[in-house]
């Protein structure tokens, strides 16, 4: 009988190898490194996703931590510590097995201060940052300096790479190797022969032998080759492209419903601001910061730029959130006509069209945003139409990134701007350096010395008294009035949380599409592609 | 002697040109805004320290005076410098690159003439046939202008839907431009008394063509090659960018998006050179022939 | 020939005089979102449909043409006054003014400003209109534009200067002056009047590609560079009518170059 099931076994792989199964999807650019600790892009971050082995894995379907390179692992000294008990019989592509030395060298490396890395700095605190040392082979010990929110979450990112590796990047523990690469034309990468799992039918995973990613930065090209069938996914499609799929071949487009991410303008409220007094006193105001929220027509920007694919934001957190949503919190409401006695009420005044503040300065200011992004210049003039509604000018101007960061964090010679924010983890430790006055990604006052506001002082106390506790129902507390707070002063306008677009081949079976990166290939080591002979696109 | 002198004054020329374009390049790109900020600041993960740390190594190319003889420094052993954008060597970068902008400015270029003077020669050759020649030369003037009032851009975009490879849409940008030149070169050639008499002397057609009517044309049309490898090399960023070709045009147009300094000057210099080779052979040929009219770029 | 220019400039007329006043043959200002139609099909409501904000495209296509057709013979005016200065005074000076003033030239044209474009426009201030900002970019399209036809001019007052009627005069005792005004600008004006209209639709094709690669003019104002830009992720098999701007620009610009004088293209 066992004999039986190898063979079996055997001819099933055989038989894929001899279909030379190859998955192919595009990324949009070139990963800037392959480094794992330094993956910061898209583009890098897939490749990570793909090659690398994690202790925890979150499930992209769930948002659950499941179990991974680590088969167990236990939160202690009140949420202080985590203990890892490793899984054994793992082995690195060059046959050295997997050890709780790899998992300290890893640490030692990623937080090499030398190095960094943006996922280091999660690991990091005021207090310092975290103790990592082997018990046995095969337990880990992760002291944190101080209890740390959702801390088991915060190994998805990391890379777990060999101690004896003598070459950097060397490969990883995940399911894919990269195999090839052509620099801005593709990356191909093969299956994993050492790599450890299986499927419920013992069956070694990946089911794939490889998969190939062409560097693919035109949208519609990518567009067209997967309805050639020379592509199996397209991982985030525009809402254009997305209605025109979803006309031509329905079953291959997917919306998976609202992402993590949210689309939000802010104005500049900084002191040190080069801006006319006048501009600066009507930012700071929360009556004209409110007026601006209501005179904006969310469920339009939904409607025309997303073609219905997004739905109006209350605050940073999306729906699909459902852990950390404040259902209390809802989007508000378009109403010009409420948005015009608030203003009224602040002194402002309407005078031939144009409106006026108290001391009869015409209301107007630049609204920057990302050059190259069609749906944030649409969102941008209906923004500028709505707004003229009340009498104020708005005038769009697109800038590339490099322009855009430079004002926006260091002449802070802007007045209002229009982003977004992609969100990879659901957690609210996330959005620490956003929200936190001090911090210098802190959008409309950044690196504030002391909170200048009283409510800037609650958001702060607040959002340290989340990330200093593991009890669940305190930090949604915390949490909770966080968001209040956000949408009471409404320093960010939150706009939308736009929908999860991708498309994926009717040649695949297995995959399903999620409202988190990587929306489509987050579970490639289970995708398996029918044969041509089946059909499929 | 002379010779050797007018060589060497050339070329010294060009250097000194060459090496201005890189300074012009360099110091726009320095005092443009964004020059010393590194798109990964926003990435919300990073703490203060690495925040800093990335603003300090930006803030090494602040002296430009001393980034430019770092760099002249580096070229003089070899080493083109480094790319931060794409976490790369530069030579490395353009070699890897290289290839697929040679290709298709060889295959575009070569295509362009082909159509270009394979088109201009039936105008010349049935200059005499008065109805034909009016017909043809209309028809290919047509079309020829056709192509010329289509921004290059669209035609990369409409290639692009089409799957056409970025060297037919190079193809089709040059192609006009060089039929233009060729076809009143070729109309001249025709014209000439020469021709008229190697006729009557009963010469072959196709020994007219070759060695009445495009010797004769050699020099200008060798000038027109220049010109048009120069313009073809201008036509390939935006192009590249466009068709997602991964040539040094789409490098140049990612490396101006990410204010990468030290390769952006390196690919203004090595563009810059193309083009002021291009221009030097053309003038040295318009010193024994008629330059041609090189039209107004922007 | 000559009737074939004359239709083409009866074309130009008419597209200049129907960008006049553009309010006059379509139903809304360019910038009007009808927010229930948008992407909205040809209709007798809208001629050419409407844009993904519900916005007519008929108006803006011929407010578009008006921005082209005004800003693109200003800037290739601004070119030419340059390229009349500099290449006049180094083709009359000669000596090291010459051979800065040309080697400035070629240093133009030898660096790829497409990309480092970019930069320019990153300087520029924030809180300028839609319509100023086109001017902006025209503008610098016709700053930049100067070194060829300025070759062109210094190589014409070059031969000028050697002619034997300029010789005459400086033999008669004509002064300098009147030497430029009475004897060299007559000669040179047909030469900068024909670089003046190679200029208008290389300018209006510059545009053009610059607003496909987003460096055009900013919202809400059109341009023809950004009209083409909308044709990008458009289903063109089903919805033609969104090549209309490819249509008028290639009508426009063909038009503008069989009006030229054919000399022009001449080698």
């Amino acid at each position: 009988m066992k004999r039986v099931f190898w063979l079996t076994a055997a001819v099933s792989l055989l038989a894929g190898i001899a279909a030379g199964a190859e998955l192919r999807f595009a990324l949009h650019d070139d990963p800037k490194t392959f480094d794992p600790f330094l993956a910061a892009d898209e583009p890098a971050e897939a490749v990570r996703y793909l090659t690398e082995g994690v202790l925890i894995r979150i499930n992209r379907l769930t948002q659950q931590p499941e179990p991974e390179l680590a088969s167990s692992w236990k939160i202690e000294n009140h949420g202080a510590r985590i203990v890892f008990h490793l899984r054994s019989g793992v082995k690195f592509p060059d046959g050295s097995p997997f050890t709780s030395a790899d998992v300290v060298e890893t640490f030692h490396r990623l937080l090499d201060p030398a190095l960094h890395s943006p996922i280091a700095d999660t690991f990091k605190t005021d207090k310092g940052a975290v103790q990592v040392r082997a018990e046995g082979p095969l337990t880990v010990i992760v002291d944190f300096p101080a209890p740390a929110a959702g801390m088991d979450r915060l190994f998805d990112q990391v890379a777990i790479v060999s101690a004896q590796a003598t070459q950097r990047p060397a490969p990883g523990l995940g399911a894919f190797l990269v195999a090839e690469r052509k620099a801005g034309v593709s990356i191909l990468l093969k299956r994993n022969p050492a790599y450890w799992k299986h499927d419920a039918d013992g069956r070694p995973l990946p089911r794939v032998d490889a998969i190939h990613l062409d560097i693919e930065q035109n949208r519609d090209l990518e567009m067209l080759r997967f309805r050639k069938g020379e592509l199996q996914f397209i991982d985030k499609l525009t809402p254009d492209l997305y209605e025109r799929l979803a006309a031509e071949i329905p079953a291959a487009a997917v919306d998976a419903g609202p992402t993590l991410d949210s689309e939000f303008l802010w104005f500049n409220q900084s002191p040190r601001a080069p801006l006319p007094d006048a501009t600066k006193e009507w930012f700071r105001s929360t009556a004209f910061r409110q007026a601006l929220s209501e005179a904006i027509n969310r469920a339009d920007l939904c409607r025309v730029v997303y073609r219905g694919h997004a739905s109006p934001a209350a605050g940073p957190v999306s729906p699909t959130n459902k852990l950390w949503f404040n259902p209390g919190v809802r989007a508000t409401a378009f109403d010009p006509g409420d948005a015009a006695k608030r203003l009224a009420g602040a002194g402002f005044r309407l005078d031939g069209g144009v409106l006026r503040d108290q001391h009869g300065n015409a209301v107007e200011f630049s609204l920057i945003t990302n050059a190259g992004s069609k749906t944030r210049e649409r969102m941008a003039a209906m923004i500028q139409q709505d707004l003229a509604r009340l009498g104020i000018k708005l005038n769009i101007v697109t800038l590339d990134f490099p322009s855009l960061i430079e004002r926006m964090t260091r002449t802070l010679n802007y007045e209002a701007c229009l982003l977004g924010l992609v969100n990879v983890d659901a957690d609210p430790s996330e959005l620490m350096n956003v929200l936190l006055s001090s911090a210098s990604n802190h959008p409309w006052n950044p690196a504030q010395k002391s909170p200048e506001t009283p409510w800037e002082a609650e958001i702060d106390r607040l959002m340290l008294a989340q990330a200093a506790t593991a009890d669940y129902r305190e930090r949604k507390k915390s949490f909770d009035r966080v968001q209040e707070i956000l949408h009471e002063q409404a320093p960010i306008l939150y706009l939308l949380h736009p929908n999860a677009l991708s498309a994926i081949s009717t040649q695949v079976a297995g995959a399903k599409a999620t409202p988190f990166f990587p929306h489509t290939f987050w579970d490639a080591e289970h995708v398996t592609l029918k044969s041509r002979a089946a059909g499929g696109l | 002697m002379p010779a050797m002198k007018a060589f060497a004054a050339h070329l010294l020329r060009m250097v000194a040109l060459v090496l201005a374009s890189g300074i012009a390049c360099a110091i726009l790109v320095r005092s443009a805004p964004g020059a010393l900020v590194d798109e990964r600041e926003l990435d919300r993960r990073l703490g203060e320290d690495s925040l800093a740390a990335l603003r300090a190594q930006k803030a090494k190319e602040a002296k430009l005076g001393t980034v430019f003889v770092r760099y002249l420094h580096g070229l003089i052993l070899g080493d083109l410098g480094y790319s931060e954008s794409n976490h790369e060597p530069i030579a490395a970068l353009i070699a890897e690159r290289a290839p697929e902008t040679l290709r298709e400015l060889a295959i575009g270029l070569a295509g362009a003439w082909l159509l270009g003077l394979g088109l201009a020669i039936p105008s010349g050759r049935w200059r005499q046939s008065r109805y034909i020649f009016l017909a043809y030369d209309a028809t290919s003037t047509i079309a020829a202008g056709f192509l010329l009032s289509l921004p290059a851009a669209l035609v990369a975009y409409l290639c692009l839907v089409a799957g056409a490879p970025a060297s037919v849409v190079l193809m089709l940008v040059l192609a006009p431009k060089v039929f233009q030149f060729a076809r009143n070169l070729i109309v001249q050639g025709y014209g000439a008394s020469h021709v008229a008499m190697a006729r009557a002397r009963g010469v072959g057609e196709a020994r007219i063509l070759w060695a009445h009517v495009l010797r004769a044309a050699a020099p200008q049309l060798l000038a027109v090659a220049a010109v048009s490898a120069s313009m073809a090399i201008g036509a390939a960023i935006p192009i590249e960018a466009i068709c997602d070709v991964p040539g040094l045009g789409r490098l140049a147009w990612q490396a101006a998006l990410a204010r990468d300094l030290p390769l952006l000057v390196n690919l203004t210099m090595l563009v810059g050179l193309v083009t002021v080779a291009a221009m030097a052979v053309a003038e040295t040929v318009s010193k024994h022939g008629v330059a041609p009219a090189v039209g107004a770029t922007a | 020939m000559k009737a074939v220019r004359t239709v083409a400039m009866v074309f130009l007329i008419l597209i200049a005089v129907s960008a006049v006043k553009p309010e006059w043959w379509t139903p809304a200002q360019y910038d009007t979102q009808f927010r229930d139609a948008p992407d909205a099909p040809p209709s007798t409501r809208f001629l050419l449909g409407t844009d993904s904000l519900g916005r007519d495209r008929l108006s803006r296509l011929l407010h578009g043409t008006r921005v082209s057709l005004v800003l693109a013979p200003a800037a290739a005016l601004l070119s030419c006054l340059v390229a009349g200065a500099l290449g006049g005074v180094a083709g009359l000076a000669g000596g090291w003014l010459d051979r800065a003033i040309l080697a400035a030239a070629d240093l133009f044209l030898s660096v790829p400003w497409l990309f480092l474009l970019l930069m320019v426009r990153a300087c520029l201030p924030l809180n300028v209109s839609p319509m100023h900002s086109a001017a902006i970019t025209f503008v610098l399209l016709g700053a930049l534009g100067w070194a060829a036809p300025a070759r062109v001019v210094r190589a014409a007052v070059r031969q000028l200067k050697d002619s034997d009627f300029v010789f005459h005069a400086q033999a008669a005792g004509c002064r300098a002056r009147r030497l430029l005004w009475r004897q060299l600008m007559p000669n040179v004006a047909p030469v900068l009047l024909a670089q003046f209209w190679v200029a208008v639709p290389a300018y209006i094709l510059a545009e053009a590609t610059l607003g496909m690669l987003g460096l055009g003019v900013s919202e809400p104002l059109p341009s023809w560079g950004g009209l083409l830009r909308e044709i990008e992720g458009s289903a063109l098999g089903s919805q033609m009518w969104v090549l209309a701007p490819a249509f008028l620009l290639t009508a426009v610009v063909g038009s503008f170059r069989l009006i030229l004088p054919r000399e022009d293209y001449s080698v």
